[in-house]
């Protein structure tokens, strides 16, 4: 079909349409509460120190440490805050 | 994980079955290296080592134990890195509740990094590569699951088919651990034919079909059980754009595409149309699809997650097919495949490999790179081959995105449907973290292909909100992506 405007307060009708009931309203409701449920016991795992990787995962997650730390973007970083370093070894050396 | 770290008295399997005969020694002379305490040639029957039955491994097992081996190797054709079995033996010790383990190799076409475990995978391609570990105790329960013909050949491949435990017991080691050996073509092929043997006798009761894809590539087809009816969830505003020079109202497309050029025939479709959608739409909806629409009116600003649901409390079907409007079928039983998929134990959601208008790939699953989610291959050619078969292969990912996804309806209440706090961006990444966080896999499939024409409607803008709830959530999960390493 030829595409077709409709303006910012046009309004459809149809006889295909599911006006939602009091069981659909309670049954959106609850999908929301499940999720934010699940979505806090995901925070909580995050913030927990329990176990939250496999072992696949943690050591893929290793991996990637190894390689940023190999990285000339991580050397070079660690190179122009090398004076920092030094002059906070040499403050905590100095005021103990 | 650092080598050097003393090998775990390991014993290696080299099997024949994998190298040509003249390269035998050197792979015994690398396990030796390795540090092996000892090496044997397996599935030479007839000949010097071992031949390859349940009963044989059994003895060669029992041996190994008596002789206090903490780690068996099969070794397929690679030649062994020097600190390959000091690695697996460390992390064998590390997570000491691991049934097997397998890593990377190299080989002509550089670093293979295989994916995580993923059991739908292994059935089309065996990933494992050249190195497959099992502590002594795994090894023989895997033994006796693998075949029950007496004197039929084991493969390592049958070993971990046969593995119904926690996928986390499996561990995929981030170490090159071997160097592919070459293979006689011969060799290879009859390999193929054994692999389809294993897969052919491990799916004998669900009445699956496998046949070859492609080479070293297989195709299962699970049968659909049942009749189960679908309910297309198709969230729209009724929006027209241009597509291969063509003005057309982008969900009337895809509803015709689901009425006229679908195989599968039990759908509902569900339309969420907002308000403003125009009436000729809405008609020419009616018009395509008769009693079988059901149109939900949303009526709220923009929020795509409360659309989704929207349509989920509406719909009647077992299962919700949640589909863009800007979407276009391209072949017939791609929703047939899709549900065949869905309906497999552990499996959460089964989404499709989309194509941009210009055929290059659009999205083959989620991709989760230092806390961001990408897609995988996207801007690949259609055609495209790579050493793992990406998209040739069903395979379990990360995520897949809501442009078409197949979910069960009672998954999707139990994990909340689609976040609200969501409404633009990552709440298909949201929803499939939730399905594996509760133990389920998301599957892609490459027998369901769609074109998506998502830059036509799609408002790339990501709230500030929507980062910050899908970090609160899962960035620990999003550093690193385990089905697509790269």
């Amino acid at each position: 079909m030829a595409p077709v405007e409709a303006g910012p307060r046009a309004s459809w009708t149809s006889s295909a349409e599911v006006v939602p009931g009091a069981e659909q309203r309670d049954r959106a409701r609850e999908l929301q509460l499940v999720d934010r449920v699940l979505g806090l016991e995901a925070e909580n795992a995050r913030l927990s120190t329990r176990h939250l990787l496999t072992p696949t995962a943690e050591l893929a997650a290793e991996e990637r440490l190894e390689q940023l730390s190999e990285s000339a973007a991580w050397r070079l970083g660690w190179l122009l805050t090398s004076p920092l370093r030094i002059v906070r070894r040499a403050k905590r050396a100095l005021l103990g | 994980m650092s080598p050097g770290h003393a090998a775990s008295a390991a014993h290696v399997w080299v099997d024949a079955r994998f190298a040509s005969a003249d390269t035998l020694p050197a792979l015994l002379g690398a396990a030796a290296r390795a540090g092996a305490d000892h090496a044997e040639v397996i599935g030479e029957a007839g000949q010097h080592g071992t031949p390859a039955t349940r009963e044989a491994l059994g003895a060669l097992l029992d041996a190994a134990e008596a002789a206090g081996a903490r780690l068996i190797v099969w070794l397929r054709g690679g030649r062994l890195h020097a600190d390959a079995l000091s690695v697996l033996g460390e992390v064998f010790e590390r997570y000491p509740d691991s049934v097997l383990g397998y890593g990377d190799w190299s080989g002509p076409a550089g670093r293979i990094r295989p994916p995580a475990y993923s059991p739908l995978r292994l059935l089309e391609h065996d990933y494992l590569g050249p190195v497959v570990a099992f502590p002594p105790a795994s090894l023989r329960e895997l033994l006796a699951g693998a075949s029950d013909e007496p004197g039929s050949e084991v493969d390592a491949l049958d070993l971990v088919l046969a593995f119904d435990g926690a996928p986390a017991a499996a561990v995929t080691v981030p170490r090159t651990l071997a160097a592919l050996a070459s293979q006689p073509e011969s060799q290879r092929r009859a390999n193929d034919d054994r692999a389809l043997r294993s897969v052919r006798r491990r799916l004998r009761e669900t009445g699956a079909s496998v046949e070859p894809r492609a080479e070293g590539v297989r195709r299962v087809r699970f049968a659909v059980q049942g009749r189960p009816l679908v309910s297309v969830i198709i969230p729209t505003r009724g929006g027209s754009a241009t597509v291969a020079g063509r003005e057309r109202v982008l969900v009337v497309e895809a509803v015709r595409g689901i009425v006229e050029r679908t195989a599968y025939d039990n759908v509902e479709l569900v339309v969420v149309a907002d308000e403003q959608t125009p009436q000729p739409v809405v008609d020419a909806l009616a018009e395509l699809a008769g009693d079988r629409l059901r149109l939900v009116r949303f009526t709220g600003p923009f929020n795509f997650s409360e659309k989704v649901n929207a349509g989920a409390v509406a719909a009647r079907g077992e299962h919700l097919l949640l589909l863009n409007d800007d979407i276009e079928i391209v072949h017939p039983d791609w929703l047939e495949r899709m549900v065949a998929l869905v309906q497999r134990p552990g499996v959460g959601a089964v989404g499709a490999l989309l194509y941009f208008e210009d055929s290059t790939i659009q999205h083959a699953g989620h991709l989760y790179e230092h806390g961001q989610a990408g897609h995988i291959a996207i801007g690949w050619h259609g055609g495209q081959r790579d050493p793992l078969h990406t998209l040739e292969v069903v395979r379990e990912t990360s995520g897949a995105t809501a442009a078409c996804l197949l979910v069960p309806a009672e998954v999707f209440a139990e994990v909340g449907g689609f976040c609200t706090l969501l409404p633009g961006n990552y709440n298909d990444a949201d929803f499939c973290m939730k399905l594996r966080a509760g133990g389920r896999s998301v599957v892609v499939t490459p027998d369901a292909r769609l074109y998506h024409f998502e830059s036509k409607t799609r408002d790339a803008t990501v709230l500030r909100s929507e980062i910050a709830t899908l970090r609160r959530r899962w960035v620990r999960q999003a550093q690193v992506d385990v089905y697509f390493r790269s």
